[in-house]
């Protein structure tokens, strides 16, 4: 890195601990914004500096928001008889696109791990049960299909069933459009076992 | 299926190597230490994704450089393109036709079986090594199994942890029946198909010992389960009947597994039993009818093989036709002749005859250049 003239080094070395980004993409984006006029600079700076400022959790579904709460939890239109529990901010996004589910989300931020030393105290387990008044009918729990994933979800339905209320889980099976040769053993398998009645 | 072609880059000691394979039997005669199993080892990556030399992948890139490149052309009903770079600072790449894809899918485009001198710890080994034996032969051809394996392998460390830590914080305890259940349906899955494999290869493997050692011998392999004899499986039901004792025993055996800090039932501690003429071929079998055991044990795995696929596997022999009689290798090598496309290492021509050198292509190997 000594090669670099110093502030060019600490910009790729700064660049280099984002997600992905390897030391010669850093390297390429870091001549690319010295190659950028000083306007489009400061925009990009003010956009992530404003991003960073702005941006906070929703204190009640923990979802990325400008507004407390955020634009879901404030929505009137929104069903608030149901509650479906994601892991990541980035999964509501994913949910919220198939324009399929109407109710309230909340967002873990993490699964169950006890090799990476994280527990249930770890994640937003207590705001979620605090949440779970008597208008709450149901939580679907959408938290991911690996084991780690699965683990939550029974811990959350160990906790939530005695309450009374309709704990569901999202169902395994068959991309959509898909020809059934081309499905992978793994997938097909999951999807042989949760078929239904017709 | 057959493998066509084999080309190496920076992978072990060799800089750069390419071959055309013969479709019935190949041979690479050298002294030690120039770089043959290196090619066995090659294609056996092409077949599993990974060695079985060593866990440390950076030990197959050649002296300084930054990559591995392996790469096989596979004739199968259409020919199949398999590449494999395992780089020195980034992650293993695996390409099926040029694309880039996951583990899972690209285990089981070529098959193989493997012979080496080690092959003998199938019997004289620890129950580790039959574990391992047994989960290579079933992954090959079944990514359903291999996924749940995987998975049970993870569930098992998450609960193990679960158990370690308990001792400091006994709140840990009321976390475990979110796991046990989980590791129960997938043990009960993982158990269920390793018993039925182990039924049809014992089955396989007994035919082909009694006709090498002319009718002399018989072989029987069986599933031994931990804490859990085969007829007490039996008695209480089919599917699900494992997942169901696994999880009382976990009720059971609660204290113990807090106090050693690991799950002590489940297929984590599985067993095969190998008897010759009714006696436990561990102890009480000779080393040369060990040796015949394990011959039989792999040829059983690939018949299995072809009845799982419809084709035979590719057999890779390494350093193994010296340590077998005349009578074995012969049979060994006619065998193979009539079914599947063979790799054999060997220091010399000698293990022979003019009969089968006459359809094979013998290659020198020599401080890691092909001749």
């Amino acid at each position: 890195m000594s090669r670099y003239p110093k502030p060019m080094a600490r910009l790729i070395e700064e660049l280099t601990r984002l997600p992905g980004v390897g030391p010669k993409t850093a390297q390429r984006l870091s001549y690319f914004m010295i190659g950028m006029s000083e306007e489009e600079v400061h925009n990009l700076a003010t956009a992530i500096l404003e991003a960073k400022q702005r941006i906070k959790f929703c204190s009640q579904c923990f979802q990325l928001t400008e507004e407390d709460p955020c634009p879901f939890c404030s929505d009137d239109r929104r069903d608030r008889t149901i509650i479906c529990v994601v892991e990541e901010p980035r999964d509501v996004l994913a949910i919220e696109r198939t324009k399929e589910f109407h109710g309230l989300y909340h967002v873990l931020h993490g699964a169950i791990s006890p090799l990476e030393g994280i527990g249930p105290e770890d994640l937003r387990i207590t705001e979620l049960m605090s949440r779970l008044g008597p208008e709450v009918k149901e939580v679907l729990l959408a938290t991911d299909p690996n084991v780690e994933g699965e683990a939550t979800a029974m811990y959350l339905a160990r906790l939530i069933k005695p309450l009374g209320i309709r704990v569901t889980r999202m169902a395994h099976g068959m991309p959509v459009g898909s020809d059934l040769e081309y499905v992978d053993e793994v997938t097909l398998g999951k999807a042989l076992e949760g078929r239904r009645e017709l | 299926m057959r493998i066509k072609q084999l080309q190496l880059k920076n992978f072990r000691n060799y800089q750069h190597a390419a071959i055309e394979l013969h479709p019935v039997l190949n041979i690479f005669v050298g002294n030690n230490a120039q770089g043959k199993t290196n090619l066995l080892e090659a294609m056996y990556i092409l077949a599993m994704s990974k060695s079985y030399r060593t866990g440390r992948e950076t030990e197959l890139i050649y002296h300084d450089e930054t990559a591995a490149h392996v790469h096989g052309r596979v004739e199968r009903n259409a020919d199949i393109d398999l590449r494999v770079i395992v780089q020195q600072d980034s992650p293993k790449k695996l390409f099926v036709n040029q694309k880039a894809t996951t583990a899972n899918h690209f285990v089981g485009k070529l098959n193989v079986v493997l012979f080496t001198p080690d092959s003998m710890q199938l019997i004289k080994g620890s129950p580790s090594e039959r574990r391992r034996f047994l989960d290579i032969q079933i992954c090959q051809t079944d990514a359903l199994y291999r996924n749940n394996l995987l998975k049970f392998q993870r569930v098992l460390r998450q609960r193990n942890q679960l158990l370690k830590d308990a001792p400091y914080n006994a709140g840990l305890l009321n976390q475990l029946p979110i796991w046990d259940g989980q590791l129960a349906d997938l043990a009960d899955r993982v158990m269920q198909r390793r018993r039925a494999v182990v039924d049809q290869l014992s089955i396989l493997a007994a035919d082909i010992h009694k006709h090498i050692t002319g009718g002399v011998e018989e072989l029987s392999i069986s599933y031994a389960p931990f804490g859990m004899d085969l007829k007490q499986w039996d008695r209480i039901g089919d599917a699900g009947s494992f997942g169901r004792y696994m999880l009382a025993q976990m009720k059971k055996e609660r204290p113990q597994e807090v106090s050693r800090g690991y799950t002590i039932t489940g297929p984590h501690r599985d067993d095969l039993f190998f008897s010759v003429n009714g006696q436990d071929a561990k102890t009480y079998a000779s080393q040369g009818q060990q040796r015949t055991a394990v011959l039989s044990c792999k040829l059983a795995e690939m018949e299995l093989i072809y009845q799982e696929t419809g084709e035979y596997p590719v057999v890779l022999l390494d350093d193994v036709m010296s340590e077998l009689d005349k009578s074995r290798r012969e049979f060994l090598v006619e065998l193979l002749n009539k079914k599947a496309q063979t790799v054999i290492t060997t220091t010399h021509l000698g293990s022979f005859t003019q009969d089968i050198l006459a359809d094979a292509a013998v290659f020198r190997i020599d401080a890691g250049k092909i001749g």
